[in-house]
């Protein structure tokens, strides 16, 4: 008896099977197969992850509005007296912080946050140090999973890094470099996997 | 806030309403126009078009249909026209190389690769039918509304996206329907052409 066509299997992954179809299948390994993978198959395009929005979509769309007019702010004007208001606690609680700067407060105790803030998390060095590291396994010979995941590190880092310094020419070019060989060796991968079965 | 009040608001012109429809429904009509074109820059160029387009038209939305079905609407036909224009430009289809940005926060970033190629070789209409159903979880009847056609179009469009889709991601060793990589619709249908198969074909819904 021939296979149910593919259209057919198709249609069984949201449907129930007519007492033919369903015949066919209680009998028909290859055709029970079919229609498992086809489930599957759904099933992986339900999880595939919405692609990152660009960065700047809201701010680009938002300035396109304003040119044609489209929007208006609706920023809140607040009152004189609570603008006042506002001024006066700003104004002191920057002289209270300039005050525990400068000696004023307690000298012994160290600055909450000092650490952090002297510490970034990852300079040019560490990054070039990663890089160098990622670029003594060998792309063509050796392991790209090895590979993959020191770029994939290197990423995790630049990437923290580049919260903290969102400008800094350096770790960028770290960043988009590992991307760029990231992405090569995900390719790679996916060509080499090519004859796999995945569902 | 409602919808309707925010759309209301977002009418009059009201930024804080626009931003909020926009951070509601942004991510998934980027998604949808970003798999239907296939390349991440004019993806970006058409996502903004598709919104000013909506903002500008808000309007004429009378809340007939849910607003992410009209929403979608402007943006898979503004995807699809994309996709015409780059065609006629071209002269011929071509291939479009993937970007893997796409595909990082996926639990399997090389399933996910392997699924977002096969989607770009699927005819251009399929693929939306597909991306709209099978990935974005649109209704046959929304899809329908969406591409002008009944909703009985949109599921026979699906069922050829997805044994189209199976059979690009089957290994090559397998014996079943191989050569459907190209654009011809009937290439399964030629392949099983038995008596039966007029049995099966007349089976779809």
């Amino acid at each position: 008896m021939p296979h149910l066509i593919p259209e057919t299997l198709a249609r069984l992954t949201d449907e129930a099977p007519d007492p033919d179809e369903a015949a066919h299948l209680s009998g028909c390994a290859e055709c029970r197969a079919e229609l498992e993978g086809l489930r599957n198959q759904c099933a992986a395009l339900r999880e595939l992850p919405a692609p990152p929005l660009p960065p700047d979509g809201w701010e680009s769309l938002e300035f396109s509005l304003r040119q044609e007019g489209l929007v208006r702010s609706t920023r809140r004007r607040y009152p004189a007296l609570a603008r006042i208001a506002a001024a006066l606690v700003i104004f002191l609680m920057g002289a209270l912080a300039g005050s525990w700067w400068t000696g004023a407060g307690d000298v012994d105790r160290p600055l909450a946050g000092a650490h952090e803030e002297q510490a970034p998390v990852v300079d040019g060095t560490d990054a070039r140090a990663l890089w160098e590291y990622a670029g003594s396994l060998d792309p063509a010979d050796g392991d790209p999973l090895a590979r993959l995941a020191i770029l994939e590190t290197i990423l995790i880092t630049t990437g923290a890094a580049l919260a903290e310094a969102p400008a800094d020419p350096v770790i960028n070019g770290y960043h988009l470099s590992a991307r760029e060989a990231r992405d090569a060796v995900l390719l790679r991968l996916a060509e080499r996997d090519d004859s796999a079965e995945w569902f | 806030m409602r919808e309707d009040e925010l759309i209301e608001r977002a009418r009059r012109g009201e930024s804080a309403a626009v931003r909020r429809l926009y951070e509601a429904h942004a991510e998934r009509v980027y998604a949808v126009v970003r798999r239907i074109v296939a390349d991440r820059a004019s993806a970006e160029d058409v996502a903004q078009e598709v919104w000013l387009r909506a903002l500008r038209g808000l309007g004429s939305f009378r809340g007939e249909s849910r607003f992410t079905t009209w929403l979608h609407r402007i943006a898979v036909n503004g995807a699809l026209q994309r996709l015409r224009q780059r065609k006629r430009a071209a002269g011929r289809e071509v291939p479009i190389p993937i970007s893997l940005a796409d595909v990082r926060r996926a639990p399997d970033p090389l399933l996910s690769v392997r699924l977002e190629r096969a989607l770009d070789r699927i005819p251009d209409r399929m693929r939306a039918v597909l991306v709209l159903h099978d990935v974005e979880g649109f209704t046959h009847e929304e899809i329908g509304e969406m591409l002008g056609v009944t909703a009985g179009t949109s599921k026979s469009q699906l069922f050829k996206a997805r044994a189209k889709m199976r059979a690009l991601l089957r290994p090559p060793r397998a014996e079943r329907n191989s050569d459907m990589d190209t654009d011809t619709d009937t290439d399964t249908e030629r392949r099983h052409a038995t008596p039966d198969t007029r049995d099966a074909r007349a089976s779809h819904r």
